[in-house]
């Protein structure tokens, strides 16, 4: 099984709800034998996630039977849901009985199986294929396909990461060795479990045997810090927009007596964030974790030893056991020197098959031969420390989600088609920047609707012309002067 | 403007709320379709700033719905 489920004690917990509903590993392992009768190999699956066990036993039991799970957020809404189904046509939705009504709804049919309070709804009855169109009867996924995240958060046509086992298994295998996870961790969920960060916690700490805390209540609701109290949590992860908020709400000020470690990734934290989170750790005897990571490399790609947090302010790091990174100039060769920036190159067991656009591109194999180019630009110190520089291509970070700009800017030209638009910004701060006075006030809450994010991190920008030079390009310095 | 009036005004700015929303069934932190936990602390900090006080830890994870910030604020001093 995967991450050798079969070999824990059957009688430890994996998986404790907030709401006392206890999963032990023995029933993780039944798990995939009562859906059995219900899924059938190489179809595909949607997993509608929230923190709770369900999610999780949905998850393995499906991957236990060589059905491919797709992990979306329960709460993302109908659009988005329609919009995933349209593309995808998959043949089973794993869901939260909570939101039995709209899917059924939405799908005219009732759930065929129920377990830790989520449902089965199957999309296509095997008896009677009139539903299921020619395509998909030819349609075989690849059979090294084990498991599908969406990329950058929600933005525009839904874009998939392709992963296989080895990947999962090799990335939590490494995660577990160099934060040194045992079967006493007990992590506490902070994070999204669709979100690629939140799932390798998961994994991680299921491939140690450890208890894994589960509660829908986030870090600013008293219901987390209660759970985290009574049960004696150990760790957490955040995004950087995480520890600022902690922060802000005052909690480095003192001990959390059960917390052994915090990890952070999902963005670039601050310099001064890290040295004062570092300080906390120091002062109370735990350890803080900077990383990086990405979608494409299953999780994460590099982590900064804690006892280097504060020598080492703003390095995220070095490579993770089994992975390498190096830098590579323009032509895609290697530079040695120390203190030169290029495009960070990472070559492990963990990097992704390749996207999916359609249901044909599940088909498809291997393309990356374990070697990603991660699109951010790096450099590395004498001692062989990585720094993050900026990011090759349009992306930036909206509270530790990755959005495109190019597709923020291709979602407002549906709305304003005639308008003249361009989005900038930086990490938590997107600029719409337009000619049009109306659109400048309108448009930043539409965007953040639309992406199901917090209006604050929009702001709209009247110019008077968007600045170009003479072969016609946007001159993005000249238009972001602002910032 | 009375102090109802000023936290009313800006729990309907940061939340996109409207009037007939301004009350403890709709306004539910994680229900209401805004209030996230970024929002959330931007209320905090437009509470704060408004009114003078300071959030302590138990108090910003206290302040779930409509009813609670104002709960707080007269714990913290602020007349209704």
């Amino acid at each position: 099984m995967i991450f050798s489920l079969e070999k824990k004690n059957p009688d430890r917990t994996a998986l404790l709800s907030d709401t006392g509903l206890v999963v032990t590993y023995g029933e993780l392992c039944r798990f995939p034998e009562e859906m059995k009768c219900y899924v059938k190999e190489r179809k595909l699956a949607f997993c509608l996630c929230e923190n709770s066990p369900g999610a999780v036993a949905g998850y393995i039991g499906f991957i236990e039977n060589k059905t491919v799970p797709l992990m979306l957020d329960a709460e993302s809404g109908e659009i988005q849901l329609k919009s995933f189904l349209n593309t995808y046509r998959p043949d089973y939705i794993w869901a939260p009985l909570s939101k039995e009504q709209e899917i059924t709804a939405l799908l005219m049919s009732a759930p065929v199986f129920n377990a830790c309070e989520y449902g089965l709804w199957k999309l296509n009855d095997d008896d009677c294929d009139s539903k299921e169109n020619d395509e998909d009867k030819t349609c075989k996924l690849h059979p090294d396909l084990t498991l599908l995240l969406a990329t950058s958060g929600s933005t525009g046509s839904p874009k998939l990461v392709k992963l296989t086992k080895k990947n999962v298994e090799s990335n939590a295998e490494a995660i577990r060795e160099y934060l040194h996870i045992d079967e006493n961790e007990r992590p506490i969920t902070s994070l999204p479990l669709q979100y690629t960060y939140g799932l390798s916690i998961v994994n991680s700490h299921l491939l140690a045997s450890a208890k894994i805390l589960m509660t829908k209540s986030s870090y600013v609701q008293s219901g987390f810090w209660e759970f985290l109290e009574k049960e004696k949590a150990t760790s957490f992860g955040g995004v950087p927009y995480t520890y600022q908020i902690l922060k802000k709400m005052r909690i480095f000020r003192k001990d959390i007596p059960s917390i052994r470690y915090l990890t952070q990734a999902g963005g670039k934290l601050s310099k001064e964030l890290q040295e004062e989170i570092g300080l906390w750790a120091e002062k109370f005897g735990k350890k803080f974790y900077v990383m990086y990571g990405q979608t494409e490399a299953t999780a994460r790609m590099a982590y900064l030893p804690a006892e280097k947090c504060l020598e080492k302010l703003g390095s995220m790091g070095i490579a993770i056991p089994g992975g390498r990174f190096y830098i590579a100039d323009e032509k895609g060769s290697e530079i040695n020197g120390a203190d030169t920036a290029g495009e960070l190159i990472y070559e492990g067991p963990n990097v992704f098959m390749g996207y999916a656009q359609t249901k044909t591109d599940l088909q498809t194999g291997d393309e990356n031969n374990g070697r990603l180019l991660t699109g951010d630009l790096a450099k590395r110190d004498e001692d062989g420390f990585y720094y993050i520089v900026g990011r090759k291509k349009r992306f930036i970070k909206m509270y530790g989600i990755r959005v495109s700009l190019d597709q923020c800017e291709n979602i407002l030209k549906e709305i304003y088609p005639e308008a003249e638009i361009i989005c900038g910004g930086t990490d938590d701060n997107i600029r719409i920047y337009t000619t049009d006075k109306e659109i400048s006030l309108s448009s930043p809450e539409k965007l953040a609707d639309i992406l199901k994010m917090s209006l604050k991190g929009f702001s709209g920008v009247y110019v008077e012309k968007i600045p170009r030079n003479s072969a016609g390009k946007i001159m993005y310095k000249e238009l972001m002067k602002d910032m | 403007m009375t102090n109802l009036e000023k936290y009313n005004n800006i729990l309907k700015r940061d939340l996109k709320a409207t009037d007939d929303e301004l009350n403890d069934e709709t306004l539910v932190y994680n229900r209401y379709p805004r209030w996230d936990s970024v929002t959330h602390m931007d209320m905090v900090s437009d509470l704060e700033e408004n009114f003078g006080v300071e959030f302590d830890t138990l108090d910003i994870t206290g302040f779930s719905k409509y009813s609670l910030g104002i709960e707080i604020l007269k714990k913290l001093g602020v007349q209704f």
